[in-house]
């Protein structure tokens, strides 16, 4: 029995054995360090270039000198208002979309053609995106609107609504996936509890569904706050300004102050394209388009950890759900 | 020393001829067989899509008594019990044939607002499924959906429900803390709780003690006996000590029918059928 | 925690201790009715040794459901094992008070013995024996219990006494051989119904303290 025993120890200790150890193990670590020093290189060059451009004055004040100079202010105004918009349209859209699917459609066929078509969605490049947006709701829709309600020149033509609306159409997927996944957690027992007790499918949506979905369907929202943020693409033709002497607002009644949807309006990422391609004096202009960057990736960088720290705060919720 | 002084009593009485035999009655369970038929289901068959789930089942069960569904895994039992409240419905392609009458009415008659029926008809769940609301929230659930909106109101039902539930002692001090805080059979007699808030009549119960600690279990059970005096209760169970112990009535499913059902200390001492001898001694399979 | 079942076993015990105080009963009756030659006493003997038999049936087939529904452990199971038991010792107590009494009746109808036997004595002690035996059960008494098993020795020698005066008798006048078996029988049958009362007291200290004393197993 021993001599067996010895007999196999030297096989379990072969070279070969612990050379492909070793070396599937520093492939795999190298392969895992790329993208990790591609972004901590991106980074550091951005931070680096962009961080002395960071001043109060940068990003509080309109562009001078034709854009040569002065702060990024409208662009910071224009992404704020353009997100926010989107989100408004996308949000009850995706989360109604998401409950049909999950709550009623059940698995047949629709169901089946939906998800495909969501996820075809998902992957459409974004400047077909930005194309559909001007043919179908500039020109579609909007001129229609105009023609139908007589209002001359003012749904037809580019403006912050419909850049909204085309990000909202980009974001939905991302909408619908989140929503769909965080109700699909909500477990089925929680309904049938809800149900046994009385409750109409509405009011165990309402009650019981939703309130414990939120936490997922919010982190959806706001990675596809920030994933709508960063897009140059679909507002290229529908409704971004290369530069505007005023920022998008319209007074109300003459006194309240609000965003003015059919305005024009400038954008982060826009800005930051024109500047590095189509600038007066591109040299001169390198640290704006280094201090816009970071101010956009640290927009973006913010969202996500929001995202993140809500997942972690309702997961943690949902973990005492004993299911 | 009571006990003595009275034995003395009877002791004398005896002595003197008395030989009547009163006192020291033996306690039965308390008899049930005269109450009124609550559920009748007749002639009911169960299909989920092509799959017959239920071989015409027909059974009456009596109003304010524990009648217990056992057998093996798959045999239709929960079925069964899920057919009586209509929780079948949302399982696509689930459809009955023949009836089932709650106090006379077919439940299964177009007309019938299954929100209301199940209110009348209340569920416990095989897996404690409190809401991750509070104490008070999960109670008041029920109530508030059927529009009692004034807090008072909905304090008394609360203290009631926990109360009727044996719940009330361990949690009047914090209902407003998560019910999710609670032990497992606690969130189960919680549950018990938000059913009997909204008044229900009759009380379903998908295994209620499957997942719990013995001594959960024997509260949950003592429960049922008590609960019993006031509502209709139908309890599946695969413990079938546990249907001994606490029901009045035993049916026994097999293969989607019911091979027997009868008074549950007959079917425990002497059933008719030889299937359901071999089932509870074991025999089975 | 009490279970809804422990009040079924509770009333199961008082409904056995009621029979206890009917076998009793029938003891003295049967022991009376030869002392004092009092027919009507045997007539009651034999009635209420059918509400016994009756009884023994009722509570036989109640521990047996309550045994089926209930699944007993530990006191639980005790208790309703000595139940069973206790009901089966004391239906025979009832039997050897029939057998008294039906050698009583034979010897009320003919001329009474001369000498005294120490029947009267004996049956006390027996009557005691099975009046604390049962006090014992129902109070969970293992004191007294225990005094119970300590009088099975005086009985035993009552009985032997009672053997040498019933064989001096029928040595002396075989006239008497008929009466004087009827006589030992009686008292054969008192030593019978203390044997019985001492396995009552044996299971009372078992289904006490799950200690086993019987053929005096404690001890060894």
């Amino acid at each position: 029995m021993d001599q067996a025993l010895s007999l196999n120890l030297p096989k379990l200790t072969s070279r070969r054995i612990l050379w492909n150890e070793i070396v599937s193990d520093v492939l795999v670590r190298f392969f895992a360090l790329i993208p990790l020093s591609a972004l901590a290189f991106i980074m550091y060059m951005i931070v680096r270039k962009g961080a002395g451009t960071i001043t109060w004055h940068f990003l509080t004040q309109m562009p001078l000198n034709g854009m040569t100079e002065g702060g990024i202010f409208p662009c910071i105004f224009g992404t704020l208002a353009i997100t926010l918009m989107m989100i408004l349209m996308a949000l009850p859209l995706g989360v109604a979309a998401a409950i049909y699917l999950t709550e009623f459609s059940g698995h047949g066929m629709f169901f089946r053609v939906i998800r495909a078509a969501v996820n075809n969605l998902a992957g459409v490049p974004s400047i077909v995106f930005g194309l559909f947006g001007v043919g179908f709701f500039i020109l579609f829709v909007g001129r229609n609107l105009d023609h139908v309600l007589k209002t001359g020149m003012l749904f037809g033509q580019p403006c912050m609504l419909w850049a909204a609306a085309t990000l909202a159409v980009l974001v939905l997927p991302v909408i619908i996936v989140s929503t769909e996944e965080a109700l699909n957690a909500v477990p089925q027992s929680q309904r049938s509890a809800s149900l046994a007790l009385g409750a109409t499918k509405w009011q165990t949506i309402w009650n019981v569904v939703l309130p414990q979905a939120r936490g997922g369907i919010l982190t959806g929202a706001i990675l596809s706050i920030s994933r709508g943020a960063g897009e140059t693409a679909p507002i290229l033709f529908t409704g971004c300004a290369y530069f505007l002497p005023r920022l998008p607002v319209v007074h109300l009644f003459g006194v309240i102050p609000i965003v003015n949807p059919f305005d024009q309006f400038m954008e982060l990422s826009y800005h930051i394209f024109i500047m590095a391609t189509q600038s007066l004096d591109a040299v001169k202009t390198l640290p704006i388009q280094y201090g816009t960057t970071l101010v956009l990736i640290s927009l973006t960088f913010l969202l996500n950890l929001t995202a993140i720290v809500f997942r972690i705060h309702f997961r943690k919720k949902m973990g005492t759900v004993s299911i | 020393m009571l006990i003595a002084e009275e034995n003395q009593g009877t002791r004398e009485k005896i002595k003197m001829g008395t030989r009547t035999l009163a006192g020291g009655v033996l306690v039965d369970r308390e008899d049930v067989t005269l109450n009124p038929v609550k559920i009748f289901s007749q002639e009911l068959d169960m299909f989920y899509g092509s799959v017959q789930a239920l071989h015409g089942i027909t059974m009456e069960i009596k109003e304010r008594a524990v009648t217990a569904l056992i057998g093996p895994s798959g045999c239709g039992k929960s079925t069964f019990l899920r057919t009586l409240n209509r929780m079948n419905d949302t399982i696509p392609g689930a459809r009955i044939k023949g009836s089932v009458k709650i106090d006379g009415i077919d439940i299964y008659e177009p007309g019938v607002n299954v929100a209301v029926l199940r209110r009348m008809v209340g569920m416990v769940f095989q897996k404690q499924n409190p809401f991750p609301k509070s104490i008070f929230d999960n109670v008041a659930y029920g109530p508030r959906l059927h529009g009692i909106t004034d807090k008072a109101v909905l304090e008394n039902i609360v203290e009631e429900s926990l109360k009727k539930s044996a719940i009330w002692e361990e949690v009047k001090d914090r209902l407003d803390t998560s019910a999710m805080q609670l032990s497992g059979g606690q969130q189960q007699r919680l549950c018990i709780a938000r059913v009997l808030a909204v008044d229900p009549e009759i009380i379903l119960m998908d295994e209620p003690a499957s997942a719990l600690d013995p001594l959960s279990t024997a509260k949950i059970e003592e429960l049922i006996r008590q609960l019993r005096k006031n509502y209709t209760i139908v309890i599946v169970t695969h413990n079938m000590q546990q249907a001994a112990r606490v029901s009045d009535y035993t049916a026994y499913f097999y293969m989607g029918s019911m091979v027997e059902f009868g008074e549950t200390r007959k079917i425990f001492t002497n059933p008719v059928k030889k299937e359901t001898e071999d089932y509870i001694t074991g025999r089975f399979g | 925690m009490e279970r809804h079942f422990h009040e079924e076993f509770k009333g199961l015990r008082e409904k056995l201790f009621q029979m206890g105080l009917l076998v009793e009963g029938a003891v003295e009756k049967s022991v009376q009715a030869f002392l004092s030659r009092k027919m009507e006493l045997i007539e009651e003997v034999l009635e209420d040794e059918k509400l016994i038999n009756q009884l023994e049936i009722e509570i036989d087939e109640k521990g047996h459901t309550l045994f089926a529904l209930t699944q007993p452990v530990a006191i639980d199971l005790r208790l309703l094992t000595m139940i069973l038991k206790i009901n089966t010792d004391l239906e025979r107590m009832g039997d050897h008070a029939v057998n008294i009494a039906e050698k009583s009746k034979y010897l009320i109808s003919q001329s009474p013995l001369a000498p005294e036997f120490p029947i009267e004595p004996m049956a006390k002690a027996v009557q005691k024996m099975v009046r604390d035996t049962l006090d014992s059960f129902m109070n969970e008494n293992v004191s007294l219990a225990r005094k119970v098993l300590e009088s099975d020795d005086m009985i035993d020698s009552y009985n032997d006494k009672i053997y040498m005066d019933v064989a001096s008798l029928m040595e002396k006048d075989p006239q008497t051989v008929r009466r004087a078996l009827s006589v030992l029988m009686i008292g054969r049958n008192l030593e019978r119904i203390a044997d019985l009362a001492n396995n009552i007291a044996e299971d009372t200290i078992y289904l006490i303290q799950g200690k086993e004393v019987r053929h005096h197993f404690e001890g060894t």
